[in-house]
Parts: C-alpha cells; structure tokens; sequence
C-alpha cells in the first residue's frame, strides 16, 4: 500500500525457489497498482489465508467429471437397453439416478474441499473417504500457473496450478476453480508477482497470420505428405502397370482413381485436424518475460497461463520441420528441468518464428541462451581446445545459429551418412518387391530417397560453440538444433565404432536437463577430442 | 585445470564377467527358440537337413560368442573414474563410448542389487541426473557404497535445476 502508485513492480526478491521458509509477507507487498477491482490484497500482518472452499463451480466440474467417468457405462448402457424395451426404461433411470448421483458427489467433493495458507505453506485438503492433504512449503512455490477452460471462463474463475520444482505442467495442488482476486491473493502470499504482466515487458505475440501459418505448416503434414503421394503413387503402380488400371477404368471408371481420391480425402481431414488442432493450442500464443520468469499464455478452449522461472530454462531446441525450412522458419521448443516429460505444446517458446529473428528474440526473452550480451569475441577454433575461460567468454555479435564457426563432419564422412540409409531404403524396396512384384519401382524410389535423406543429414549435422553456448544440430526432414549454457550440460559423450576408429571419426552427443539429448555423428575425431575435454560445468549460483 | 581429461582407469572386478555372461545367456534363449522355430520351419518346407542343421551351427556359434566371447570383451572394455568434478565412463564392445557427467549435476545415486548380483557378490551403481541416469553395472559392495557416498558428497554442493 505504501509503494507509489509507479513504483516498480518487484517480483519476489528472490528469485531460487530454495530461500527458506520465511514468512511471505515479508517478500513483498501486496501490489496495489494493478487493475484491482475486488478488495486489494490482504495487509502484510496477515500471514496466512484464512480456510475456505473453491468457487462453487467446483461442483459442476466435479460432477461434469463424474459423467466423463461412468460415459462408457452409459453408453453400454443405452445400448443394450436399445435392444430391449424393459432394459431400455432401466437405463433411463440408471442414468437419471446417475446423473443425480454425480451432481450430488459434486457437491460433496466441493464442500470436503479446502485450501489455506499457515505457517508458510499452502494446505489442500480434499477427500470424500479417504481425507487427502497436500502440504507445499511457499518458499518451495516456483510459480502459480493458472488454465482456463470454457465452464471457468463462463464464470470468470481460473484453475490454479501450484507448480514446485519437482512437477510436471500439472501443479502439485490443483485448485479447480478460484476467483482473480482470490488467485492474485494467493500469489501475494506466495511472493510471486501477481496478475497482470505490466505492458512495458518484453514481449512476443504469435498474431492471427502466425496462428495460420503455424497449422499450415503443422510438424505432422511434414510426415503426412510424403505418406499420401506414396499412397497415391502406390494405387497409381499397382493399377497402372497390371493392367488392372484399364480393366478397372472399364468396368468400374472409379476403381483406380478412387483409391487416389480416397487417400486425398484422407490427407485433407488428417490435414485438417492438424491445423484445428494447432489453432486450438496455440491460438492467442504470446510470451512475456517478467523479470526472471517467462509467462506464456496459449490456448482457444481452453486458456492456458505458464509461469516459467528463466534459471530453469537450461536449453532450447529449435526445429526446423520440411515445411517450415524453405521459408525460413522454425519452432522453438523450452528444454526444462522439470518439464521433460510433457507434451509439446506446454513446452513451446515460439509456435513459429522466423530463424533470423530467432537471436533478436532471445536476447529479450531468453538472456541466459542469447549472444548478445556477451563480450569478448568467440574463439571458435576448437582444434587447440578452448580453455573454460573461452566457454565463459563471449561472441560480439555472433548470433545463436548463424551459418558460420560451425563444425561439421568432413566429406569423407558422407557416405557413411548414405550408406545406412540407403540399406534401409533397398531393403524395405527388395521387401515390397517380393511381396508384390509389380511395385518394382519403388526399389529405386527407396534407394533414391535414402540418398536425398541422407545428404540432408549430412548438411544438417554440426555443432559450434560459441560465447559459452553450445549449439549441435542434427535431423535430416527436420533439423533441430539444441543450443545449450555449456556449462550446463548433464553429461556429454564421444563415441566412436571400429569404422569410425579407423577413419578418425567420432559421435559426439550430449545430454541436457529436460533429458532431451542431441547426437551428432561422424565428426572429426581432433575437434571433437577437443571439444569433449573442454567442456566443463559452470556451477549455477 | 588440464585442458585434457584423464582416461578413467578403474576396472569392474572380475565377477562382473559371470555378470554379464547371465545376462547375455538371457538374450541368447530367445535366439535358441528361435534357431529351433527355424529348423522345424525349414524341415515342414521340405528344405534338405543340412539346411536345419546349419542354422543350428549358426545359432550355437553366436551363442557361444555372445555368452563366453561378448561378456569379456565388455568387462575387458569397461573403465570408469571418480574425480572431484566429474564421473568418467567407458564402455562399450563394438561402439565405445566415454561419457562424462559433472558430479555437480548428479542428483542422486542408487545401489542396486538384484538375486544374482548378491550371489557373485556385486552392486550397480546408477547416477541419476536432471537429464537421465548412467550406470556403473557392477562393483564390489564396499566399492559400490564408497562410490555412493562420495558423489553423494561431491554432489552435495547445489546445484538449482
């Protein structure tokens, strides 16, 4: 309250989740210069929140869960009473009572249902039989994310998501439905800072043409076209070159062409689900940095609030996808501790973005991975081994994934990029073949396309280090890059088979802490030697 | 500090060879039934004996060299290192692979003991990390808790994931 009304938003002073168990009170006072249209935030004295239930729409989606539960008994249900009329009249009140049930649980689970801070932590309790109660230290809250589905948002309540260390994109306690005051109240305490991000942030938006772009060029149509043409071409040859085809185009005209058609048709709806599915993630994408945290919000249906703190952001990885490449664009994906394992879309930094920008909007939103800020020029000959200081030190000017100072494997490695792949290639044509002779085409196709995926792996594959940042790419539809802090790093190997010995090559590959690991393989064997015993940790402090 | 890490000189004990040839005898059974499936195919096709008899050769011969030669090899090829900043493996029969994990980033260490490794008197050692875990497959009990303690140790200064 006694903060001028521009005074500088602070977020909590500290920033590691590990400052001890103080009062949280005293990390920060209430802001009182937001948009605050219910009662401002409690006074500093208090320390706790009082116990008290969630909004009452708790209910409804509790028993709205209780349907979705029992949905396929219902179904089986009204099957089986469809069959028979005494049955049929039995289902009917089964699912009313049902229903009743499930609204009356509903209602239970709300009521047994509590949250409250003391003693500087946040207690959930819930539980109809068996009382369950989850205890999160706020000195242990890294953030308080928030989602928000179409029943939320019709009563302008947000699912809280209490999210520590240790959790996945699903908060250690889940509260389901909590008014903005109150959510904002509850991040006070916690000494997080509240709703919303000031407007002057750093700040990366995906607008209404992005959004298209990005379902248009959704990671899965990359797999899906070659898949239908090879349908196609695969109905074309069988009908084609049996002779079939002319049987076919006389007694049924659509035989053929509808085989063509129908794998069309099927690529237009996969296509289409793709790019609903897109939409619906990704609609309204933008990322702000606040201080050391990364807030990205996402989502049509459902919307959706991540908190990220930036010391948790050890490496990104940049992919490049078959239909984003030609025209320079790529998507950007956070490599997490904590968040491994989730699914894409909640690890997603840029939806899509165009490559040269990429370095400009890291040194806004991503310091810790951008070059900019560095000093000294980068010494990108490996061949004597940088010493740590070169890792600490700085590019001026370099860019994150500009096309120089990269390492790539040397010429003669090649043809051990297209050998396997062109096996491969041979044998699924030498398989099909036997199968069905007519397809004999497609031997030379395979081998063809093992050739093409293999030079494209060969051009992809590389590392670079770089102002402390160590990038390796590999891939060969899509490339994709990891640039990570390289005194970051998990682990890091150098491999190499008896070929490879001979040939003084090695397989360099490295592990980051989502658990994401990029290998590059084939590398000389001298810079690659050099570059494994130069790594070395930073302690993060 | 040296530019150039130490090659890891520490080797498993030797019992750590019958270890490993329990487990390849536990990959070579399915290729047992399967030289045998083989056979009696080739015997209901009417394929002359030889042929089943062949395969049988064949498949004894990579039996013998997955559980006596394979199992050598890989205790021949294993070393492993532990330095104040950073655990050192190597491995590997055909593709051999160091690997290097800064004990800064270990976030915890497991001993396991399964019912054969407690009749050679053995322990794994498995170094869990933020990005994945790494396994040493066979030590000596007392070198297995030793190494334990002391990356438990070295990793204790923090390290905020």
């Amino acid at each position: 309250m006694s903060e001028p009304p521009d005074g500088p938003r602070r977020p909590a002073p500290e920033s590691s989740p590990t400052s001890g168990y103080g009062p949280a009170p005293e990390q920060g006072p209430p802001d009182s210069n937001q948009q605050v249209t219910e009662p401002p935030a409690t006074p500093d004295e208090r320390p706790a929140l009082a116990e008290r239930h969630l909004h009452p729409v708790a209910a409804a989606l509790a028993a709205l869960d209780s349907v979705r539960d029992a949905i396929v008994s219902v179904v089986v249900l009204v099957v089986i009473g469809s069959q028979s009329g005494r049955l049929g009249n039995l289902a009917a009140v089964l699912a009313v009572g049902g229903a009743l049930i499930a609204v009356t649980l509903g209602i239970a689970r709300w009521r047994a249902e509590t949250y409250t801070v003391v003693d500087g932590t946040i207690r959930h309790r819930r539980g109809l039989i068996s009382r369950e109660e989850t205890v999160v230290p706020l000195a242990r809250v890294h953030s308080i994310d928030t989602a928000q589905g179409p029943l939320q948002r019709l009563f302008g309540v947000h699912e809280l998501h209490v999210q520590t260390a240790g959790g996945g994109a699903r908060g250690e306690i889940v509260l389901r439905a909590v008014e903005p005051s109150e959510a904002r109240r509850l991040r006070t305490v916690a000494g997080l800072p509240a709703d919303p991000v000031a407007p002057d942030r750093p700040r990366w938006r995906l607008g209404g043409r992005g959004l298209i772009a990005v379902g248009l060029t959704a990671p899965q149509l990359g797999i899906l076209l070659p898949l239908a043409a090879g349908t196609a071409a695969l109905a074309d040859n069988i009908f084609g070159d049996t002779g079939i085809r002319d049987a076919a185009v006389d007694a049924a005209p659509t035989e053929a062409s509808g085989i063509a058609m129908l794998a069309l048709l099927v690529l237009v709806v996969l296509w289409a689900v793709a790019f609903a599915g897109s939409l619906v993630v990704y609609a309204g994408f933008s990322v702000v940095r606040d201080g050391d945290h990364l807030r990205i919000e996402r989502g049509f249906l459902q919307r959706r609030a991540t908190t990220v703190p930036l010391a948790r952001v050890h490496a990104i990885s940049v992919a490049e996808g078959p239909l984003r490449r030609p025209f320079g664009l790529c998507s950007v994906r956070l490599e997490t501790a904590g968040y491994g394992s989730e699914a894409g879309a909640a690890r997603t930094l840029f939806p899509l973005l165009r490559l040269a920008d990429l370095d400009g909007q890291l040194a806004e939103l991503v310091p810790g991975l951008a070059l900019e800020r560095a000093t000294a020029p980068a010494r990108q000959e490996v061949g004597g081994g940088p010493s740590p200081a070169t890792l600490q030190a700085g590019a001026r000017g370099a860019e994150a994934l500009a096309p120089d100072g990269w390492r790539r494997p040397p010429q003669r490695a090649l043809r051990r990029y297209l050998l396997p792949r062109v096996l491969v290639g041979l044998l699924a044509g030498a398989i099909l073949t036997v199968a069905v002779p007519s397809l004999w085409p497609l031997l030379p196709a395979l081998a063809l396309a093992g050739v093409l995926v293999g030079v494209a792996a060969f051009r992809a594959a590389g590392w670079r280090l770089a102002g402390g940042r160590l990038a390796a790419r590999h891939g060969a539809l899509t490339r994709r890059t990891v640039l990570v802090s390289a005194g970051r790093l998990q682990d890091h190997s150098l491999a190499q088979t008896p070929f490879q010995r001979r040939a003084r090559l090695a397989t360099f590959s490295m592990t980051v802490a989502s658990g994401t690991s990029a290998a590059v393989a084939h590398l000389d064997v001298a810079p690659s030697q050099a570059l494994f015993d130069s790594l070395r940790p930073i302690p993060d402090s | 500090m040296n530019d150039v890490h130490p090659e890891p000189d520490q080797r498993l004990p030797t019992q750590a060879r019958t270890l490993f040839a329990f487990q390849s005898l536990m990959a070579a059974a399915p290729l047992a039934l399967l030289a045998l499936g083989a056979r009696s195919a080739l015997a209901a096709a009417g394929a002359p004996d030889w042929t089943g008899i062949a395969v049988l050769a064949l498949a004894a011969v990579a039996a013998v060299v997955l559980v006596a030669v394979e199992p050598r090899l890989r205790w021949r090829n294993w070393r492993y290192a532990l330095r104040d900043e950073e655990i050192d493996l190597r491995r590997g029969v055909i593709v051999v692979t160091r690997t290097l994990i800064p004990t800064i980033r270990v976030q915890h260490v497991d001993t396991q003991r399964t019912w054969l490794s407690d009749r050679l008197g053995l322990r794994a050692v498995v170094i869990h990390t933020a990005g994945g875990s790494h396994r040493i497959p066979a030590l000596h009990p007392d070198t297995a808790t030793a190494i334990r303690d002391r990356i438990a140790e070295l990793a204790r200064r923090p390290d905020d994931v």
